[in-house]
């Protein structure tokens, strides 16, 4: 134990060189601003500086980037909350509570709360790492596919948990949202599927642009339905620091989302969207008055921005102690290294101690700097809300396009934008709720890949699933949260029957 | 409104279609396409021959990823693109030499593109768990044999490079295994080493981080001769199958239309490029060996690969029937 | 409260209705494709039975719908969404061929008919500031590898 502090102390000691912070500072900065712009995301915007890094020396480039994808996770509440488009995938369901309460004229304290809450769970995720990091990923390698298909069934069950209207509706949209998570290339034959015979759709939906179309652009629309448009009117400005009611009452959504985020960001796949939607999920069902979510909850900001900041921390403990990247985001960074010349793998902390230590060390740094940053910030945030509507909205069509465009430089997932917000608009009518279809759109194509892996693998045997005991723990999780949801309808269907 | 977006329109085009002249080029910003995803090594490869380019041309090169289907969409913007030198692609064997065949595309890869160079080959290397009683290529077919679909291999995805070099080993020693696909080589890379599959050819760029730490036992290469990076591994051909050679390359192509003499100046620069110590060592970082092809020389790789996965695909489809 | 809407004019009915037409347009080109064992599973064995769950749900809801009464489906507006979608179609249409500032431009113009409260004076100022931002934000700062124009 001793040993990791005085490695740590080293770290510290690489991190703290004025060229180090300054480059931390600068990703700093640089995630912030690409996650309050909708759409551009840290996989593109390393991919595009990752030329500006040339130059550097290694250790700096990888505190930069490193710096550039967890903060990104600080701004992306940041459209979220304000104007109900989040800017990263991981803020879809901040946007849920979050733009409630700024509709409510709570926008800084659900803005503070969101820092906070990052901060929070980004130095105890890099605790995790320091102290964890290789007995976890040891222990991330016991999941095989089985294990991997029960977790994403758990997940599907808590997503209807994410709706604040009827189960039935819910679980409508979810299999809405598997379906067309199906769009693409299957991966077992590469054969396409309901992809119309266009290439473009050969990789599947473009994630951005459903979110887009579903979430920021239909708000968008239906703003400016009215004569007047409601929400500025509403709001008011308040005051930057939440009441310490307030800070209690989210204190342990902090430390939760911080514990569900620490878990995912370690396993593939998953990773920092899976937790910011379980952490929603999880609020909502240990809260006792549930009534509240969706209608400004401070829970349902602080839980998920909590778990997508720890998970963006500890999703490099795969890559740094196995060389193992589990996401694109992780990929590129595997690429960044190796332009630098490193080889990342599993000799990477005992080759490279400067670099393993000093990104350690350099994750504390660039957690406070982003809070130092991001809380003064709020007061320019929350102002731009008294801009007329008239003027915001046309800022907004302008940045989502650009947003959308650049993911895949590609106009044809502009296009898909168009016609997400055609049914994001439409959904809003029938009183539909976009957040569960999202997550059936992601989880689906993980639960076919690993249903089926697991049964090539054991023969076709479906056993499989409760012989493995992961496996069978998280099935057993599943029904039970599943029961629980089904109870208090039927339970209040029998009392309805009785009264009658 | 409309005529005037129908006036800055054709005046674009009218831009865009004037003549290139061959001595002037390049006079722009050239964009060189990336058909799969930023991070991994097609990406790398081509932002080590961007570097290099942008120094002896003088002119900005912008690395452009354009992912999806497995490199299709990007190879085939880049078949699309007007022929002024300015679109090139860091093309490779997946969307070039496999998926043509087993797929349909809409792009050929012989008569859409004017291959210009290969710059880089990176080998396969035979991968296995090492919990298994398997040292040898020989103690492989021997145990796969003795095991008809019991060994399973890990893959990038059907239709892949990895999933067919070993379909054209199975079918050349009478084996069957049983393929598992992954969603890229990386995820099927660590399921060897977790076990959950037992074996995978995988990019000798993935493999040499797990084989330096003892995760995973290294049988052979793909590739016809011995790889740099690794001389203490025999090949696939000398061991059990004679003339078996897979290997993966990027190459620079260029839409067909591309005029000759900017062709040529760019294969000069590449000529250089193979010989530059800087890019051999960024490229060993990746686990790629630096390589220079004529065009001619290209042209006619392609379609001996082209060639071979055609007859291994009928092969296979004559076995089923 | 809104009040209840009549039978066959509600929000479930209509649910009901698009996701049975969802269905219906995935399954007919589901057709296409093989479906498999259980053992071994084609590629349309996974959509086929999403699919099929997600016809026998909205058929249930939109006969939930006819027989009972639910809440009304709003209203739809067409000039702030038709305007709002032709300005994303006229940006995609443009950011390649005319340059990022171009499209830009058109699309606040477009975007501009969408809302009565807009006046031309002040979308055209914050239509040239965008595109002057978005140049140096996007393009300068973050590279996007777009052309400013033509």
């Amino acid at each position: 134990m001793t040993d990791v502090f005085a490695l740590l102390g080293h770290g510290f000691a690489v991190a703290a060189t004025p060229i180090n912070l300054f480059f931390c500072l600068v990703g700093a900065i640089c995630g912030t601003l690409i996650g309050v712009l909708p759409g551009l995301g840290p996989v593109a915007t390393i991919s595009l500086l990752l030329p500006a890094t040339y130059a550097l020396s290694p250790v700096s480039a990888i505190i930069m980037l490193a710096g550039i994808y967890y903060g990104a996770q600080y701004g992306g509440s940041t459209t979220a909350i304000l104007v109900n488009i989040p800017g990263e995938s991981t803020s879809v369901v901040t946007a849920i509570d979050g733009y409630k309460m700024a509709q409510q004229g709570r926008a800084s304290e659900a803005l503070a709360i969101a820092a906070i809450g990052s901060f929070i769970a980004g130095c105890i995720g890099t605790v995790v790492i320091a102290l964890l990091g290789p007995p976890l990923a040891l222990m991330t390698q016991q999941f095989a596919s089985p294990d991997y298909f029960s977790l994403m069934v758990l997940g599907l069950v808590s997503a209807v948990v994410l709706a604040n209207g009827s189960a039935f509706h819910a679980i409508a949209m979810i299999f809405l949202g598997l379906l067309l998570g199906m769009v693409g290339m299957d991966l077992n034959t590469g054969e396409a599927r309901m992809t119309f015979g266009l290439v473009e759709l050969s990789d599947g939906i473009n994630f951005v642009a459903l979110v887009m179309g579903l979430f920021g652009v239909a708000e968008v629309i239906s703003n400016l339905e009215g004569a007047s448009v409601r929400i500025v009117n509403q709001m008011r400005i308040g005051t930057i620091w939440p009441s310490f009611k307030a800070l209690r009452g989210a204190w342990g959504a902090v430390l939760r989302g911080t514990a569900l985020g620490t878990l995912f960001g370690i396993l593939p796949g998953g990773g920092a969207t899976i937790a910011s939607f379980s952490a929603y999920a999880l609020e909502k069902r240990v809260a006792k008055d549930r009534s509240r979510f969706g209608n400004g909850a401070i829970e349902g900001v602080a839980g998920p921005e909590s778990a997508n900041n720890a998970a963006a921390q500890t999703s490099f403990v795969p890559l740094l102690t196995m060389g193992i990247p589990t996401s694109a985001t992780m990929a590129l960074m595997v690429g960044a290294l190796t332009l630098h010349g490193i080889a990342p793998g599993p000799m990477i902390i005992s080759r490279q101690p400067d670099l393993f230590w000093g990104l350690i060390a350099s994750m504390f740094l660039g957690n406070a700097m982003l809070v130092i940053i991001n809380l003064p910030m709020i007061g320019i945030w929350v102002r731009l809300l008294a801009v007329p509507y008239r003027l915001l909205y046309l800022a907004i069509v302008v940045i989502c396009a650009i947003g959308v465009y650049s993911v895949n430089n590609s106009s044809f997932d502009v296009y898909m934008t168009v016609g997400f917000s055609l049914l994001g608009y439409v959904l809003r009518k029938l009183d539909a709720e976009p957040a569960p279809l999202l997550m059936g759109f992601v989880l689906g194509p993980m639960v076919e890949e690993n249903f089926r892996r697991s049964l090539i693998t054991s023969h076709g045997d479906p056993m499989i699933f409760l012989q493995r005991p992961i496996s069978l723990a998280l099935l057993l999780v599943s029904v039970a949260l599943l029961i629980s949801i089904m109870m208090p309808a039927v339970r209040q269907r029998r009392v309805e029957v009785f009264q009658e | 409104m409309m005529r005037i977006a129908a006036a800055i329109l054709s005046a674009g085009m009218a831009l865009s279609a004037t003549a290139v002249s061959a001595q002037e080029w390049p006079s722009k910003t050239i964009k060189l396409v990336v058909p799969y995803a930023p991070g991994g090594y097609t990406d790398s490869v081509a932002r080590i021959t961007a570097r290099y380019l942008e120094k002896e041309l003088g002119q900005t090169v912008i690395v452009d990823n354009r992912a999806g289907g497995g490199g299709i969409v990007g190879s085939d913007l880049v078949a699309k693109s007007p022929g002024d030198g300015y679109t090139l692609c860091i093309c490779s064997v997946g969307a070039i030499s496999v998926a043509p065949v087993a797929q349909t595309t809409s792009y050929d890869p012989v008569k859409s593109f004017k291959p210009v160079s290969v710059v880089s080959t990176i080998p396969q290397t035979v991968i296995v768990n090492p919990s298994l009683p398997i040292n040898t290529m020989q103690d492989l077919v021997a145990y796969a044999k003795a095991n008809p679909g019991k060994l399973s291999y890990g893959s990038s995805g059907a239709g892949g490079l990895m999933h067919y070099s070993v379909q054209l080993f199975d079918a050349r020693n009478g084996t069957k295994m049983t393929h598992v696909p992954f969603k890229g080589g990386s995820p099927a890379t660590a399921a060897v080493v977790s076990g959950e599959v037992n074996l995978s050819f995988t990019n000798m760029t993935d493999a040499l981080p797990q084989m330096e730490a003892s995760k995973v036992r290294a049988l052979a290469v793909t590739s016809a001769k011995r790889n740099e990076f690794a001389p203490q591994l025999p090949t696939v051909s000398e061991t059990v199958t004679p003339g078996y050679s897979v290997e993966s390359w990027n190459g620079v192509m260029a839409p067909a239309s591309t005029p000759d003499p900017i062709i040529a100046k760019l294969s000069d620069v590449l000529k250089k490029m193979a010989a530059d110590p800087e890019v051999k060592k960024s490229m060993a970082v990746v686990g790629a060996s630096t390589v220079f092809t004529t065009p001619d020389e290209y042209k006619a790789q392609i379609a001996a690969e082209v060639e071979q996965w055609r007859e291994l695909l009928k092969e296979i489809a004559e076995k089923k029937n | 409260m809104t009040s209840p809407a009549r039978r066959g004019n509600n929000t479930d009915f209509y649910s009901g209705l698009l996701l049975v037409a969802v269905a219906t347009v995935a399954l007919l080109y589901i057709r296409t494709l093989s479906v498999g064992t259980v053992l071994e599973m084609g590629p349309g064995y996974f959509p086929l039975g999403l699919a099929l769950v997600l016809m026998v749900m909205g058929l249930c809801l939109a006969v939930k719908g006819l027989l009972a009464e639910g809440s009304p489906i709003g209203s739809f507006h067409l000039r702030p969404l038709i305007c709002i979608l032709l300005s994303f179609t006229a940006f995609g249409v443009l950011v390649e061929r005319a340059g990022l500032i171009i499209a830009i431009l058109a699309q606040v113009a477009i975007a501009h008919f969408a809302s009565v409260e807009t006046r031309w004076r002040q979308s055209l100022v914050i239509g040239v500031l965008l595109a002057a931002a978005s140049a140096v934000i996007f393009v300068w700062l973050l590279k996007i590898p777009v052309d400013l124009l033509p």
